[in-house]
Order: C-alpha cells, then sequence, then structure tokens
C-alpha cells in the first residue's frame, strides 16, 4: 500500500503501525510523487490518501487514481482528513468505492477499511483476469 | 456783599472764565447729557453773569451786584449740587436748583432786608455756606462712587473755601479784614476759573470710562451669549493660556462640561484642567500633546477620567494654538467630547469582528488541531506495539513525539485563546518581532490556507524587524488580512493562489512594515477609497461582517501607524506600518558604558 500524506510525522507513524500488522508500506508526501510510486510499483493495491496535501488536491489524486486503474491494475483508494467539511457533505464517488475517514483515526474502523479496500482492488483484479472487460468502476 | 472783594478787573475775567467754560461745555452737551450733567452749564453760565454783576458794584446801580450778582451765585452753586448729585445718578430734583435763587429774590424785595446790610450779610453768609457744603460733600460722595480722579479734584477745590472760612474769621478777629477779603477774591477767582475746566474734565473721564464700561459689558454680553449657545453643547470648549514653562491655564470653558464629564458644576470649577481627573495619562502624553499643538498641529489627546460614581469614562481632547507671539503667553483653543460610547460601539464591533474572524478560522483550526492528535494516537498505538515487542528505545522517541504534539495542539489552543481575547487597547505597547507574530497568525489562519491550496510565502529579514505593538494586536490584523486574502483568492484556480508577507524596516522613519499581498485579483477600484470605512464589504453576507479592516485601520492608527491599500500585479497588497521598537542594542551599550 501506498500511503500519501504531508505531514512527516504522520507517516512516521501510521507506517510503522501497518508494518507490524503485515501490511508492505511505501510513503510519499506529494500527489506526482505518489503516482510515479504507484506506477512503478504494480503491486501497490491500496492507496491511503489526505484530502490536501500541501498545495495540491488529494481528492483530486483519489479520483484520478480511481479512473485509470482498472481492471488487472485496480488500486483501492482510502480518504483520510483533518478537515470537518466533507463530513456530512455529499462526495462525488460512491461511498463504497472512496471511504473517507477522520483525522485522528479510530483504528478498528481504519484497519477494517483497508482490509475492505484489499478485498476490492483484488477482487477487481481477480475479476479483470477472469473477463478483461469486467466491471471497472469506470465502465 | 463783602464775599466777594471789589476787584472789577478779577470779576470780569472769571465771569469770562466761566462763560468760556459753559460754552465749551455746550459744546460738549452729548456728553453731558449723556451722565445727566446739564446743570453744570446752567452753573457757569450763572456764574458767569455773576461776577459780570459784580463788577459793576461801585459804578452803577446797587441793586445789581445785590440782587442779581448774588441770586445768580446762588443758582451756580445749587446747580453745582445738583451736578454733583447727577454725577453719580442719584436722585435730584432739577428745579430745586432755582430754590435758594428765587428764595434770595424774594428776601430782596423785603425793605429791611434790602437796607439793613448787617442781615444781608449774615443771610448771605448762611446761604454760601449751606450751598457750598452741599456741592462739596457731593462732590466727595461722588467721587467716591465714580471713582473719577478729576472729580476727587474739583471736590478738593470746593473743599478749599472751608479753610478758607475758618482763616478769614481769624484776620476778622484780628483786625486785617482786607487781607480776608484779598483772599477771598483769589479763591473765589482761581475756583471760579479752575473749576469749570475741571468739569470738562469730569465729562471726558467719564466719556472714556462710560465707554470702556460699554465694552465691558459688551464682553459679558457677548460672552453670556456665547454661554448660552454652547449650553447645550454635548463639549467641552475652552481657552487656554499656554506659557513657555508647559503650563497652561484656563481662561474660559463653556458648552456642556456636566454631561461630558459626569461631574458636577461646582467641581469643575474647582479645576482648572479636565485632564486632572483623568486617571491614565502620563507625563510623556501630555508633553507630546503639548509638543504638537505649540508646533502649530491639531493636538489630540484620548484619556479615561474618574466618574463620581467610581468607574471611567474615556474622552478626546483636542486643541490648536489660536496665535503665537514670538515670546509672552500663546492662546489655545480646543474642545473635550466624551468617546465613551464610540469606544464601547470599537469595543464591540472588534468583539464582532474578532468572532466573525473565529468563525471563519474555525474549519482551518479544525484541520490544524486534527492533524497533531492523529500523530498523538497513531504514535501511541505503536507505542504499545513496541512495548508489546520490547522496543523500549522506539517507545521512548514515540513517546517524545507524543509530548511535542501535544505542545504544538495546546499552542493552537494557547493561540486561539489570546485571539479571542482581544488585543489589550489599554495596555502599553511592546517590542514585538514580526516573525513572531507572522508565525503566531499562521498557527491561527495557516490551516485554513491551507485548506484552501493557498502557498505562503515569507520574506522576514533577519534578525525579524520589531514593532512596539501590544501583544496580540498584530496577529489579530494579519489573520485578518490573511482571511481576507484566503477568500479573495477562493474564485481563483488552484496553484495560482499565493500569499506573500514580507516584513522591513525603515530606519529612516523609525518604522516598520508588514505588507499582505495575494492573487486574488485585487480591490475594485470604486471600493478601494473607502476599504477602511466599517461595514465596508466584498464578500457575501455570511462571508463578512465589514468590520475587519475598519478595526484594522483602527488598530494601527491608534498604535501610531496606519494601513494601505493598493492593488498590483495580479492581486491586493494591503501595507501595515507601526513604529518601530527602540533598538534593545542601544540599551546594552548604555548600561555597558
Amino acid at each position: 500500500m501506498l500511503l500519501v500524506d504531508d505531514e512527516p510525522e504522520f507517516l512516521q507513524e501510521l507506517g510503522p503501525y501497518l508494518r507490524a500488522r503485515g501490511w508492505t508500506v511505501t510513503t510519499s508526501p506529494a500527489p506526482p510523487e505518489a503516482l510515479v510510486q504507484l506506477a512503478t510499483h504494480a503491486d501497490i493495491a491500496v492507496v491511503v490518501t489526505d484530502v490536501r496535501i500541501a498545495d495540491r488536491d488529494g481528492l483530486e489524486l483519489a479520483h484520478r487514481i480511481l479512473r485509470e486503474r482498472t481492471g488487472p491494475t485496480a488500486v483501492a483508494v482510502v480518504v483520510v482528513t483533518g478537515h470537518g467539511e466533507l463530513r456530512g457533505s455529499n462526495p462525488t464517488s460512491a461511498p463504497m468505492e472512496l471511504p473517507i475517514l477522520y483525522k485522528p483515526l479510530a483504528m478498528g474502523v481504519f484497519m477494517a477499511t483497508l482490509e475492505a479496500a484489499a478485498c476490492r482492488a483484488h477482487a477487481a483484479r481477480m475479476a479483470a483476469c477472469g473477463n478483461p472487460r469486467g466491471d471497472s468502476p469506470t465502465s | 456783599v463783602e464775599e466777594f472783594p471789589h476787584l472789577p478787573t478779577l470779576n470780569v475775567a472769571a465771569a469770562i472764565s466761566a462763560a468760556v467754560a459753559a460754552v465749551l461745555l455746550l459744546m460738549h452737551r452729548q456728553e453731558l447729557l449723556e451722565m445727566r450733567g446739564r446743570s453744570w452749564i446752567l452753573c457757569f453760565a450763572a456764574m458767569s453773569v455773576a461776577f459780570v454783576a459784580f463788577a459793576v458794584r461801585g459804578s452803577g446801580p446797587d441793586w445789581v451786584p445785590i440782587v442779581v450778582g448774588n441770586a445768580m451765585a446762588w443758582l451756580a452753586l445749587a446747580a453745582a449740587w445738583h451736578g454733583s448729585r447727577q454725577l453719580r445718578a442719584a436722585p435730584s430734583c432739577a428745579s430745586l436748583v432755582v430754590v435758594p435763587c428765587l428764595l434770595w429774590i424774594g428776601l430782596c424785595t423785603t425793605s429791611e432786608f434790602y437796607t439793613s446790610e448787617q442781615v444781608r450779610i449774615a443771610t448771605a453768609g448762611g446761604f454760601g455756606i449751606v450751598l457750598l457744603s452741599g456741592a462739596t460733600i457731593e462732590a466727595w460722595i461722588s467721587w467716591r462712587a465714580t471713582r473719577l480722579s478729576s472729580l476727587r479734584d474739583v471736590a478738593l477745590l470746593f473743599s478749599l473755601y472751608f479753610p478758607y472760612f475758618l482763616l478769614r474769621s481769624l484776620f476778622v478777629l484780628v483786625g486785617q479784614p482786607s487781607v480776608a477779603l484779598a483772599m477771598g477774591g483769589w479763591l473765589v477767582f482761581v475756583s471760579a476759573t479752575a473749576i469749570p475746566y475741571m468739569i470738562l474734565a469730569v465729562t471726558r473721564e467719564r466719556a472714556i470710562q462710560t465707554q470702556r464700561q460699554r465694552e465691558v459689558d459688551g464682553l459679558r454680553a457677548g460672552r453670556a451669549d456665547i454661554d448660552r449657545l454652547l449650553k447645550d453643547l454635548p463639549a467641552v470648549v475652552f481657552l487656554r493660556e499656554l506659557l513657555p514653562d508647559g503650563s497652561t491655564r484656563l481662561l474660559y470653558r463653556g458648552g456642556d462640561a456636566e454631561r461630558v464629564t459626569g461631574w458636577p458644576a461646582a467641581v469643575l470649577d474647582q479645576l482648572d484642567d479636565v485632564s486632572q481627573l483623568a486617571v491614565s495619562l502620563t507625563d510623556a502624553e501630555r508633553t507630546a500633546s503639548y509638543k504638537r499643538a505649540m508646533a502649530g498641529e491639531v493636538a489630540s489627546l484620548e484619556y479615561e477620567i474618574k466618574q463620581p460614581g467610581g468607574g471611567t469614562k474615556w474622552v478626546r481632547a483636542i486643541g490648536r494654538v489660536l496665535d503665537q507671539r514670538p515670546d509672552g503667553p500663546v492662546l489655545g483653543v480646543g474642545h473635550i467630547v466624551d468617546i465613551q460610547e464610540q469606544r464601547n460601539a470599537e469595543a464591540r464591533a472588534a468583539s464582532a469582528a474578532r468572532l466573525a474572524s473565529l468563525g471563519e478560522m474555525a474549519l482551518g483550526l479544525a484541520h490544524e488541531l486534527r492533524q497533531p492528535l492523529a500523530i498523538v494516537s497513531m504514535a501511541a498505538e505503536n507505542v504499545l506495539d513496541d512495548i508489546e515487542t520490547g522496543d523500549l528505545k522506539a517507545a521512548e522517541a514515540r513517546l517524545h513525539r507524543i509530548i511535542r504534539q501535544n505542545q504544538r495542539a495546546s499552542d493552537i489552543i494557547d493561540n486561539l485563546r489570546r485571539f479571542a481575547t482581544g488585543a489589550q487597547h489599554a495596555g502599553s505597547a511592546e517590542p514585538v518581532a514580526l516573525q513572531e507574530a507572522v508565525e503566531r497568525a499562521l498557527l491561527l489562519a495557516g490551516g485554513s490556507l491551507h485548506a484552501a491550496g493557498v502557498a505562503v510565502e515569507q520574506d522576514i529579514p533577519s534578525p525579524s524587524p520589531v514593532a512596539l505593538a501590544w501583544p496580540g494586536a498584530i496577529e489579530q490584523m494579519l489573520v485578518n488580512l490573511l482571511s481576507n486574502a484566503n477568500d479573495a483568492m477562493a474564485a481563483r484556480p488552484p496553484g495560482t493562489r499565493r500569499v506573500r508577507i514580507i516584513a522591513a524596516a525603515d530606519h529612516g522613519a523609525g518604522t516598520v512594515r508588514l505588507a499582505v499581498s495575494d492573487t486574488g485579483g485585487g480591490v475594485p477600484p470604486h471600493i478601494l477609497p473607502r476599504l477602511f470605512q466599517p461595514f465596508v464589504t466584498t464578500k457575501t453576507q455570511d462571508r463578512g461582517t465589514g468590520l475587519g479592516l475598519a478595526i484594522c485601520h483602527g488598530m494601527a492608527k491608534a498604535l501610531g501607524g496606519g494601513i494601505a491599500a493598493r492593488n498590483q500585479d495580479e492581486g491586493a497588497t494591503f501595507t501595515i506600518i507601526l513604529p518601530a521598537a527602540p533598538p534593545p542594542a542601544r540599551d546594552a551599550a548604555r548600561s555597558a558604558a
């Protein structure tokens, strides 16, 4: 999985936590770097991103990944945010495809969401293997 | 009559003198009329006739000096009596003036009186002493009443007759009646020639005195008019004398001072200066205001004064120099108004604007607080893991991180509290490093800017310029400007939203400058001139109160600086000018020396 956040201390804590729980974790401080990481590491199945990263839009990154990475290279995205404004608002994507969690993270929910996201990405990839024109989110 | 010795030349001269005086007085009758002194003309006219009548003694019919001469003499003396009373405006009846004269003529018609010289001389002496005493006493009293010095001289001359009567009796007793007669002749001559001109002097002096009195009355009436006009004015109007030693003296005070100051007139009348009631006025402020006034500027001074029922109220005194002479006293004029209501409104507006800013900041602050909390909770989870795996070194590092992040969160809350409490206007200004103020402001507003994807650039020299300001004031102004910049750039595409904070010191002017530029397209030109007026806003109702910049403006001005706005390049630039703090290095150097 790939963690995208501009707060290094947050990455320094979340990374080890997830690694201790069996995840392979890479981190990235900004969306452009994140896209490079994604392109070079095909095994990344889940991206966890903040909504605002420096002056770049994390939500835009999330949508772009969901749009571009479908089928056999499908990647699930989880958004974490420190902003209150997304709560109760109506994100453009379906909650199932783009879960939004709030900082500070409730770890139980977060881990469950991550598992679900990993399953979703895995299922999408498996479906794509069996049926190349499978039900990708953009189809 | 023996009182008047037979010296025809002397008598004619006296007659001419009295006649000339009568004519002169006639020419000044306007002044005489005003002082109701017409009877003096009659006095000298009668005197003139009397001397002519005495002059013909021996060379003409007997009855002329005896009847006409004496009757005219009594008329002159009675007129002098009457005239003296008139000079002090004492009640007097003009027709009584002729009574002694008519009485004498009446007596002369009886044959015993006319033929017996003894009886005649005795009667004439009685008439003379009574009328002369009356005129003399009245002249003295009138002098006491009017303080006309020329009238005193008249009274003195009249008084000379009394020692004369004594001496005359003495000389008659020692058998020298001729000496007595000569003395009397000269005295009559001197007084008859001198008194008329003295009366002329009295009329002139009286005219001047009346003129002065009129001027004084006019001034008094004018002042009463001013008092009446100013009575209900909600301001204290004052005229002061500014002395070279820096002190001032009250010359006039008008207006509704009781309402402005809240103190009764009895207390205010005891006060030379309303600022004696001040509770928060330093000598430095007084001196500075005095110097401004002396430099020809309009000096304005705001201070709190005690109230009779406890508590205080704010007033503003404004003064300027009326006219300044190279040396000697300088006149200053000014007024004091009650600005408590204005202060209250300003405080309410400031607090409203602060609350509005707080609302605008709330979202950004939520993010600012969540970030450290997220790190703290993650780190705590990891500490649990570390304890499980026995990696105590890692656990220790994480606990330190937790402490650090907690501190970060508590700093944000501290800043928020300081902001919400408001800058203490009443407190004294302290040196504030602009770098630190910018950091504190960014802790508050940075969240919102960050959330909106605004890039913040800083250009602050090192060491940072240091301003003289109330704690929190610069932060409040900066938060306002940053929040405005943020709102202004909301419609701009992401990636082009930039805020630039520039600090600089202007050593020549003793000021520091803090500029905030944005890329929000600038302020509409038609709003720019009145941008700092209250309730002027470019935002919609739910975003802005229109008070923020007005508060910034008021605050910068109160600190002895100012704030200006201009459009440039891609957006607006707001520049705050504040007085620079005196460099501490100088103090250190002085103490080292």
